[in-house]
């Protein structure tokens, strides 16, 4: 079985001027995962959310250039676009590696996940190390490249090509394609 | 505290001719490492060791087309110059991000470990990812810009310029005097 990751769309990495917003690259994948989404939900295909959670009092988020996704603030809520529904999962994610000291592991295995699709913010970041967390932990791991974004064109690439060895690097319309069967 | 990982430096990636040879960039770490070690060691600085091992029934392991580090076998043994002295710590692990299924982060807890460096190979997978995965348990993190190597130059500097804002890179001879401080 699939399972729809999205990372880190929360208001202050997506939304005009959230404390870490990428300005409209951010922005232009959002239509792509409400698409997948939708594709996703259609074929009873799990979404998971994995929204970061800083702890201001947390040594790691202190170390974090700007703070964003406080606990407790508005900044830290998905973005109304892709707010999450009934029965989808969500993940309050402490690290980037969205697996670190979190139930994201066990709720793959649970649900009986085989492929995690991967999309969100930012592609270098929380999408490379959690995509390189699922693979190590024996999924298969799907990277949607106009479903990441990262904070530029070159970062981007870099990121994309690091992952191709380990995972399959699709554009959303291939992803739901593959969701719906028909490849 | 300092620790130093040895990441992966078993024959099998390091010797001339061995299955998955680094070439000389990966034999060009060996006397830097070593000088590294008997620093640490000297000063009382914990030596840790990952060390991978072959699992034929995991996948992971055979989509390389050939088989490495086989428990028992010479392949699977550190490098012999950076053999393990007594008092140094062995970590077996599973996966390219050494702390996965390991032990690796008990031995640092327990130890009183602030600042863990890094060496071994490959700079692109088990150093990077060991090393991302330490920065956000908490840790301080030193890559050994050359105490580690991987296939290509080129992936080597890129690996290096992604730790950068998670870790401090230093040479072999910064960490030395900086043990030594």
């Amino acid at each position: 079985m699939y399972a729809v990751l999205v990372l880190e769309m929360q208001k202050d990495t997506i939304s005009k001027g959230g404390a870490v917003d990428m300005g409209e690259r951010g922005r232009a994948i959002v239509p792509n995962i409400q698409r997948l989404i939708d594709a996703a939900t259609q074929r009873k295909v799990p979404i998971i959310y994995g929204n970061l959670c800083c702890i201001p009092s947390d040594p790691l988020v202190k170390k974090f250039p700007i703070a964003h996704c406080v606990v407790g603030t508005a900044g830290r809520e998905v973005i109304e676009e892709l707010k999450p529904k009934a029965g989808d999962y969500l993940v309050d994610t402490y690290a980037i590696d969205a697996f670190l000291h979190t139930s994201l592991e066990h709720i793959l295995r649970a649900v009986g996940v085989a492929t995690v699709v991967i999309t969100g913010t930012s592609t270098d970041g929380s999408c490379l190390l959690t995509a390189m967390g699922a693979f190590q932990r024996s999924f298969n791991v799907v990277v949607v490249s106009d479903g990441c974004v990262t904070y530029n064109d070159e970062r981007q690439q870099a990121a994309l090509k690091y992952l191709k060895p380990f995972t399959k690097i699709l554009n959303s319309d291939e992803v739901i394609k593959l969701l719906k069967g028909d490849v | 505290m300092h620790a130093v990982l040895v990441l992966e430096m078993q024959q099998d990636f390091i010797l001339e001719g061995s299955v998955l040879d680094l070439g000389e960039t990966g034999r060009a770490m060996i006397p830097r490492i070593e000088k590294l070690l008997d620093v640490a060691r000297e000063r009382k600085a914990p030596v840790i060791y990952g060390n991978i091992y072959f699992v034929a029934q995991d996948p992971l392991f055979t989509m390389l087309p050939l088989d490495y580090c086989i428990a028992g076998t010479a392949g699977a043994e550190v490098v012999d110059e950076l053999r393990p002295s007594d008092g140094d710590h062995i970590v077996t692990i599973y996966r390219m991000n050494a702390f996965l299924y390991s032990n690796l982060e008990y031995l640092l807890t327990v130890l009183g470990v602030a600042t863990v460096i890094i060496t071994g190979q490959s700079t692109n997978t088990g150093c990077l990812l060991t090393a991302m995965e330490a920065f956000q348990r908490g840790f301080k993190v030193i890559v050994a810009s050359d105490g580690c190597a991987t296939y290509k130059e080129e992936k080597h500097r890129a690996a290096l310029e992604y730790l950068r804002p998670y870790a401090r890179i230093l040479t072999i001879d910064e960490i030395i005097d900086l043990l030594k401080g």
